[in-house]
């Protein structure tokens, strides 16, 4: 799509390259964590790990924090949030898990969904 | 029949497909963090069957399944155990056709639903109360706080905003210089503070956070207002009026000269659909492009108000526009949901998507 290309091929290449991306499709890059909470339930499963309700209730409060973060602050709403969306971090001071937001705003930039297969909410 | 995804609310998926964007709020949002914190909460706390089995309905996709479950048994005030069966169910539709039960829980695992999954017609009577009491016996307040979340009416559904104060999240505080870590990548180059070295803690953080600033910055451009930031930088350019409707929006034909260039590429019939496509737009413009035009002001010479610019169409750009504008050659629709009035001018010098390949000065010619 014709606004996702322009904008994100000139986005996502990065200042010391030049390297120009395809037409036609959409680039997004972002950061890359491993763990997102769908694949911590999978892990669990098969290899036992403590998560208290503190954590859970921890991770509720950054999810709430990222989303008025979202709303409030720049009027985008997610609209792709879900389990598969949410990464797991873990922070290099408190060694604790976080979570993070992750794959917003591709709902806007895909043309309502209706560039990709997969649905959107 | 459209599949949703599993954190899909109610007023989604009732919605029409014409009207998924006036139906979709920030509310939705709110829901979904519900489900998100619901499963968390019953695959990583207490795997009972009973809270993931009742989730299943909410998270399956499936559009009756959901509204089944959130226009008969939803309730937005959960009743203590005991007082089950004669909780407040929410809306009208409280009568259960397959078991009778008014019961105000969200999923009642007792009285199975025509779409109940196998998980739930093998319950047994240990864990027969409601999954949201399951929760409860966990953390009341989380119980609380998901069926919050979960209000099946969006009007009444808390914002996010409010959903802060619940009592769940109550002595949480952000840590210090981190005001929004949990969102990425736009936090990062948000915060200005001086100790953000945050969890990457890598040496080219700082790059990163420049290279992130950028990307936000035409992240923004790509959700926030457009036309109104390439009008601002392009404002020396000029020349703006009510182009005629291409889709897409950004990416409308600029009026653009050129001092020489290969004709002979471009085909009689892309030739005839330019000049349909302009012919309208310089009707509409009139004079009020002379002297303004985006070629015109650099070079100083007259003003290609009113006439036809050639320029040559890569093939993407011909699937943009109308195929009634290209004939019969070009099958491919532009997106209808490009609606949006287009952007008339914008420094194409500064823009050379189309690669080395392509290049404007070498070829004389105007790629768009």
């Amino acid at each position: 799509m014709a606004i996702a290309v322009l904008l994100y091929s000139s986005v996502m290449i990065r200042h010391d390259e030049s390297v120009p991306l395809p037409l036609e499709r959409l680039w997004i890059v972002s950061e890359h964590y491993e763990t997102t909470l769908a694949s911590l339930i999978l892990e669990r499963q098969q290899q036992p790990m403590r998560i208290t309700t503190q954590r859970v209730r921890l991770w509720a409060y950054e999810m709430l924090r990222a989303l008025v973060f979202l709303h409030h602050h720049h009027g985008i709403a997610h609209r792709n949030l879900s389990l598969k969306s949410v990464c797991v971090t873990t922070d290099a001071h408190d060694h604790q898990m976080h979570v993070k937001l992750a794959n917003y705003g591709l709902y806007f930039a895909t043309a309502q969904g209706a560039d990709v297969d997969f649905p959107f909410g | 029949m459209r599949r949703y995804p599993e954190t899909a609310s109610p007023e989604i998926i009732n919605a029409f497909p014409s009207d998924i964007d006036r139906a979709t709020s920030f509310k939705s949002d709110v829901w979904a963090l519900g489900i998100v914190v619901a499963s968390l909460a019953a695959e990583l706390l207490s795997p009972q069957v009973a809270i993931s089995s009742g989730l299943a309905q909410l998270c399956s996709g499936d559009p009756s399944a959901v509204l089944q479950a959130t226009t008969q048994r939803a309730v937005p005030t959960l009743p203590a155990p005991r007082e089950r069966g004669v909780g407040r169910v929410w809306g009208e539709q409280q009568k259960n056709s397959t078991s009778g039960s008014t019961t105000g829980i969200l999923i009642d695992i007792d009285s199975p639903s025509p779409v109940a999954s196998p998980a739930l017609a093998s319950m047994d009577a240990a864990s027969s109360t409601s999954w949201l009491n399951v929760l409860g016996s966990i953390d009341h307040a989380l119980m609380e706080f998901v069926q919050a979340a979960l209000d099946p009416n969006p009007a009444s559904r808390p914002s996010s905003a409010e959903l802060m104060t619940h009592p769940f999240l109550k002595g949480l505080r952000p840590p210090p210089g981190k005001k929004a870590w949990y969102v990425w990548p736009i936090v990062h180059c948000l915060d200005d503070d001086d100790d953000d070295d945050d969890d990457d803690g890598d040496d080219d953080a700082d790059k990163l956070h420049s290279d992130l600033a950028s990307t936000y910055y035409m992240w923004r451009l790509a959700v926030g207002p457009l036309e109104a930031a390439l009008a601002e930088q392009s404002s020396t350019l000029g020349a703006t009026s009510s182009a005629s409707h291409f889709a897409p929006a950004i990416l409308s034909i600029p009026r653009l000269g050129f001092q020489s260039g290969n004709d002979e590429t471009m085909s009689p019939s892309t030739s005839a659909a330019l000049t349909a496509a302009f012919s309208d737009e310089s009707a509409s413009s009139g004079g009020a492009g002379a002297g303004t035009g985006a070629g015109a002001a650099d070079s100083g010479k007259a003003p290609y108000a009113g006439e036809i610019v050639p320029i040559v169409l890569d093939k993407t750009m011909r699937a943009r526009l109308r195929p009634s504008e290209l004939g019969a050659e070009d099958d491919v629709a532009p997106p209808k949901s490009l609606t949006r009035k287009p952007t008339e001018t914008y420094d194409i010098n500064k823009i050379n998507f189309l690669g080395p390949e392509h290049d404007i000065s070498r070829q004389g010619n105007i790629y768009v």
